[in-house]
């Protein structure tokens, strides 16, 4: 018990240093370099004590209990309760929080020019902390709350760079397309079980879990989180999104927001409504359409930024396949539970290493920004060169997203491969196939990263750049060797990632998934005996290893260096060699008919979008005026956001409540309990438009 | 322990010393049809001696460039030794089929690597096609992977041939499997990559002397092991039914049979490259699709339980 309270205690350290941070940047708001440097060094405090958390924790959820935390803030009480699932989103919370706080400090000096450090680290926090609180809490209104102060303080991060157009563009796009398909459908299923529950306490998980709800919920919980975790057709927003914020933010929404939206997914349809069979398929074949469409678009990227965040759409829809086909086996339960469990857990695996790899990515990104001013991947060469470490770092993350083994990305793709192949159902295996062949998309994708970047010799562009700062390598050395250490020794996140699947089965995993330090062996139903599926990654790295020493000690090689050979063309050498566009061009040629029919899909989406937002635009003023009218509660937040939904540009005035709000805990609450007056109205408003419209 | 030890010495020279060898036989075979003498059948060796021996002489500083040949070099061992000879398996670090490709795969992605991060258009196109190969070939392995799947209900390479029911999609998923194999083996018309005569065998263009020499035996390597994961699919289900291939003497006469299969199918890929002329890459993409999409209908057999 009383570890218990120390654990709980070490969670709410980590919201009070969060907390900490903002006012620390506050104090120290005219310095601009002291307030990041200390706002970041709570941060990462903050994050410390997240992950000492999790540690802690992790035995208690491995015994299927959970942590139960309740915060009274006066207006309200805030339910939290942690469980395995939460857990596993805690634990990338906090490594790669931990990271971001560390490796910030330097990047943010990028920036300097803009100001408003204190802000910055005000909105960083508020961000981390809103995610830390969504996969937390559970009480529906509280997760919609926090998840509308997530997407916020994540939008006002996107255009920190607001003078550029582009950013301003991809922020708007960005915050239009959350309201119309991620929030509306959230509001909507909120007030929908509001109005039969009567009271936001009746929102607790708990408690709505054991009601008998309709399958709309499916619908509206698929397309809320969908949409956010940027699923095909929803993806257009994301590819401009995150490239347009700084790179360590970009780093967090790729890798952890995104994933924020898979735990609500799996949070809602498989604890709250039940595993479903048919939303299981409609989630799986959702995941193969997204990882073929985000990456075969990344393929033809040569913007850093913008081709990892391809990526990071066709990462997504590896999970959502993972998690997709764990539902259905779950759902289908008998001797297919546990086989869903694994599944299941294949996904979630593939969650937690994707949010290691592609934060290392985009770190690595941002410090070629950094130095070179660019992400141009046509411009830029030799960078193994001038900045080694980086290079390694960044090769172990490509090499991770590829799939190569021994890394962590090897390992969660070799699961969900395991979990379609050995599934009996030839739609799934096909599934798997089209997996297999994006996975070599993906190879191909991060082969060119790599080598326009870092191989070659410097270009005019990078001649003179030097490797960064440590602190900006120990942040993605950190990273790296979680890489490495997840794909050598799996066994030390399994078990905590079979959890969410043994919690929703009463299967024995134990017969089914034997995962030792040294070993993961998978048996499946109607396999065969002696025909398991296993993998010893500590051996092939010794194998390879011994190998790799004996012939490099065999065949040693003196360094004579010569020019390369141009069969005598009097070539300048730095027309010699491939420009980023320049890959896979005839692939790139012979599949132009998925790419155009894509972007007519992207243009449809589009169209839907600027439709809606018509829609939506109306009814917020209608429901504005409502609300003003009803309550007499609206306050500058209010009038925030109606003016600002008509005003592409954000600035410090219009800002001035968000920031107003944090400034003082008496103002907090002030400004909190208008706002929850008029999104209450809101709710009750919807919930009575919607209960008219169904009868 | 005495048998296994016959076993692992016996498996040492065929991963390491026979390559070389079907090579030289391969050649020989080549030169007959085209009215040749040809080499000595011990040519390849001869080759492999020579350029062990010379220092090499490097385009580029990159650490990348210097390493890859041993990356490729262990990846292709590493991957062979996954491979059952007889009931066998020298290091058993997995049984599956995926960890198996995707360790092999690291040969092709050093080579490319390598290939990539040298200024030298000859190596970049080298490189480039052959990523192009496996992004076309890829689909169609993993459609004859689902297949076995779906009919032995395993993964494991040791596994599948021994659990296997023959029905018409399987027979058809062995031709898919040996047609991915013979275009990831990069055989004529599908040396697209190390196109010798057309861009100065790629990717390895810039490399010399013993650099040179550890990629053309580690290119020799992945073929072996890419034909012998064929052999073993094609002899284990039919000796199983001949003798207890758990025993010594069992274990040997499959060994034996896997030879002489191995030399009967390098021989008959022998013949196709002489008489055919490489494909372009636009080409090969064009046709592996074809395939693929045919594999796609063997798959929809396969479901239906034919």
């Amino acid at each position: 018990m009383g570890e218990v309270v120390k654990m709980k205690e070490l969670f709410t350290l980590a919201v009070i240093l969060y907390f900490a941070s903002m006012l620390v940047a506050l104090i120290f708001k005219k310095n601009y370099k002291l307030s990041i440097s200390l706002g970041h060094a709570f941060t990462a405090l903050a994050s410390l004590s997240l992950l000492g958390f999790t540690i802690n924790a992790i035995p208690l959820a491995l015994q299927g209990k959970a942590i139960d935390i309740v915060y009274n803030i006066g207006v309200a009480k805030i339910p939290f309760h942690i469980d395995g699932l939460s857990l596993i989103l805690c634990f990338v919370l906090g490594a790669l929080g931990l990271a971001t706080s560390v490796y910030s400090p330097k990047y943010m000096e990028f920036y300097e020019k803009l100001g408003k450090g204190w802000l910055y680290i005000i909105l960083y926090s508020t961000f981390v902390l809103s995610m830390i609180l969504i996969v937390t809490v559970s009480n529906l209104f509280w997760f919609l709350f926090l998840w509308e102060v997530m997407t916020f303080a994540s939008y006002v991060l996107i255009i920190w760079e607001s003078e550029e157009e582009y950013v301003r563009k991809a922020g708007w796009k960005y915050f239009v397309t959350m309201h119309i398909t991620s929030t509306l459908p959230l509001v909507i299923a909120v007030a929908l079980l509001y109005a039969k529950v009567g009271s936001v306490d009746g929102l607790n998980f708990a408690n709505l879990a054991s009601l008998k709800l309709s399958p709309i919920f499916y619908v509206l919980f698929l397309i809320g989180f969908g949409s956010k975790a940027g699923v095909v057709p929803i993806h257009f927003w994301l590819p401009d999104a995150h490239p347009a914020a700084p790179s360590n933010v970009s780093a967090l929404m790729s890798g952890v927001m995104i994933k924020v939206a898979v735990y609500g997914l799996i949070r809602t349809t498989c604890f709250i409504l039940k595993p479903d069979v048919t939303f299981g398929y409609i989630v799986a074949v959702l995941g193969t359409i997204t990882l073929t469409v985000g990456t075969l678009y990344a393929l033809k990227q040569t913007d850093a930024k913008r081709l990892l965040a391809y990526h990071s759409v066709g990462q997504m829809g590896y999970i959502w396949l993972g998690v997709g086909v764990g539902i259905i086996f779950i759902a289908k339960g008998g001797a297919y539970a546990a086989f869903g469990a694994i599944a299941l857990a294949a996904g979630l695996f593939h969650l937690v290493n994707h949010a290691l790899f592609k934060g290392l990515l985009f770190l690595s990104a941002g410090s070629i920004l950094y130095r070179t001013h660019s992400r141009d991947l046509n411009s830029l060469g030799g960078l193994a060169k001038l900045m080694p470490f980086t290079a390694i770092f960044t090769l172990i993350a490509a090499m991770s997203i590829a799939g190569e083994p021994p890394f962590n990305g090897f390992m969660s793709k070799w699961m969900i491969y395991q979990s379609t192949f050995l599934s009996g159902n030839g739609l799934l295996v096909f599934l798997g196939v089209m997996a297999l062949f994006i996975s070599a998309a993906t190879l191909a994708s991060f082969i060119k990263f790599y080598t326009t970047a870092f191989g070659g010799e410097p270009t005019k562009l990078t001649q003179d750049v030097k490797e960064v700062s440590s602190s900006m390598l120990i942040a993605k050395g950190f990273l790296a060797s979680l890489c490495l250490l997840l794909g050598l020794v799996p066994a030390l996140i399994l078990p905590l990632l079979l959890s969410p699947g043994s919690a929703l089965t009463d299967a024995n995993l134990t017969s089914w998934i034997t995962t030792k330090y040294w070993l993961v062996m998978i048996k499946a139903p109607s396999m065969p005996l002696n025909a398991e599926s296993y993998f010893n990654p500590l051996l092939f790295v010794a194998v390879f290893g011994v190998m790799f020493l004996g012939v490099f000690a065999s065949f040693p090689v003196n360094k004579k260096l010569d020019e390369p050979w141009t069969t005598g063309e009097p070539v300048k050498m730095e027309n010699y060699k491939l420009k980023a566009k320049h890959y896979y061009l005839p692939f790139e040629d012979y599949i132009r008919g998925l790419y155009h029919s894509g972007d007519e899909l992207s243009k449809f989406g589009n169209a839907v979008k600027d439709a809606l937002v018509y829609a939506y635009l109306s009814v917020a003023k209608t429901l504005h005026r409502w609300a003003a009218k009803l309550s007499g509660a609206v306050t500058g937040i209010g009038k925030w956001y109606v003016s600002s939904v008509k005003e592409v540009y954000l600035d410090e005035t219009a800002l001035s409540p968000a920031i107003k709000a944090i400034k003082a805990s008496a103002v907090v609450i002030e400004e909190l309990d208008s706002l929850n007056m008029l999104f209450t109205v809101t709710l009750i408003v919807l919930a009575l438009m919607l209960a008219l419209m169904l009868l | 322990m005495m048998e296994k030890i016959v076993f692992a010495l016996i498996t040492v020279m065929i991963i390491f010393l026979l390559p070389p060898l079907l090579d030289g036989i391969s050649r020989k075979v080549k030169a007959k049809i085209q009215y040749r003498v040809g080499a000595s059948i011990f040519q390849t060796y001869y080759d492999l001696q020579s350029l062990l021996n010379m220092e090499p002489i490097l385009p580029t500083e990159r650490l990348a460039f210097r390493i890859a040949p041993y990356i490729a070099f262990a990846s292709a061992l590493a991957a062979a030794l996954l491979l059952p000879f007889g009931s066998f398996v020298p290091v058993a670090f997995t049984g599956d089929f995926f960890v198996f490709l995707y360790v092999l795969a690291m040969f092709s992605v050093a080579m490319m690597i390598a290939g990539f991060s040298v200024n030298n258009s000859y190596t970049n196109a080298g490189a480039n096609r052959e990523m192009m190969l496996i992004l076309s070939i890829e689909p169609v392995l993993g459609v004859a992977i689902g297949v076995f799947a779906l009919n032995a209900h395993s993964l494991s390479i040791g596994g599948i041939p021994l659990n296997i029911t023959f029905t018409p999609s399987l027979i058809l998923a062995y031709v898919l499997l040996a047609y991915a194999v013979y275009v990831e083996g990069g055989f004529i018309p599908f040396d697209i990559a190390e196109a010798e005569t057309e861009i100065l065998e790629g990717p390895l263009c810039e490399y010399s002397g013993r650099l040179l020499g550890m990629f053309k035996w580690a290119m020799l390597i992945k073929r072996l092991a890419l034909l012998w994961l064929f052999v073993s699919f094609l002899v284990l289900p039919i000796m199983k039914n001949i003798i207890d291939i758990t025993t010594f003497t069992g274990g040997l006469a499959t060994l034996a049979v896997q030879l002489i299969v191995l030399f009967i199918i390098y021989s008959i890929i022998a013949i196709i490259e002489a008489s055919n002329a490489r494909l372009r890459i636009d080409q090969a993409i064009r046709q592996n699709t074809r395939v693929f999409l045919a594999g796609l209908v063997v798959l929809l057999i396969a479901a239906l339980g034919w």
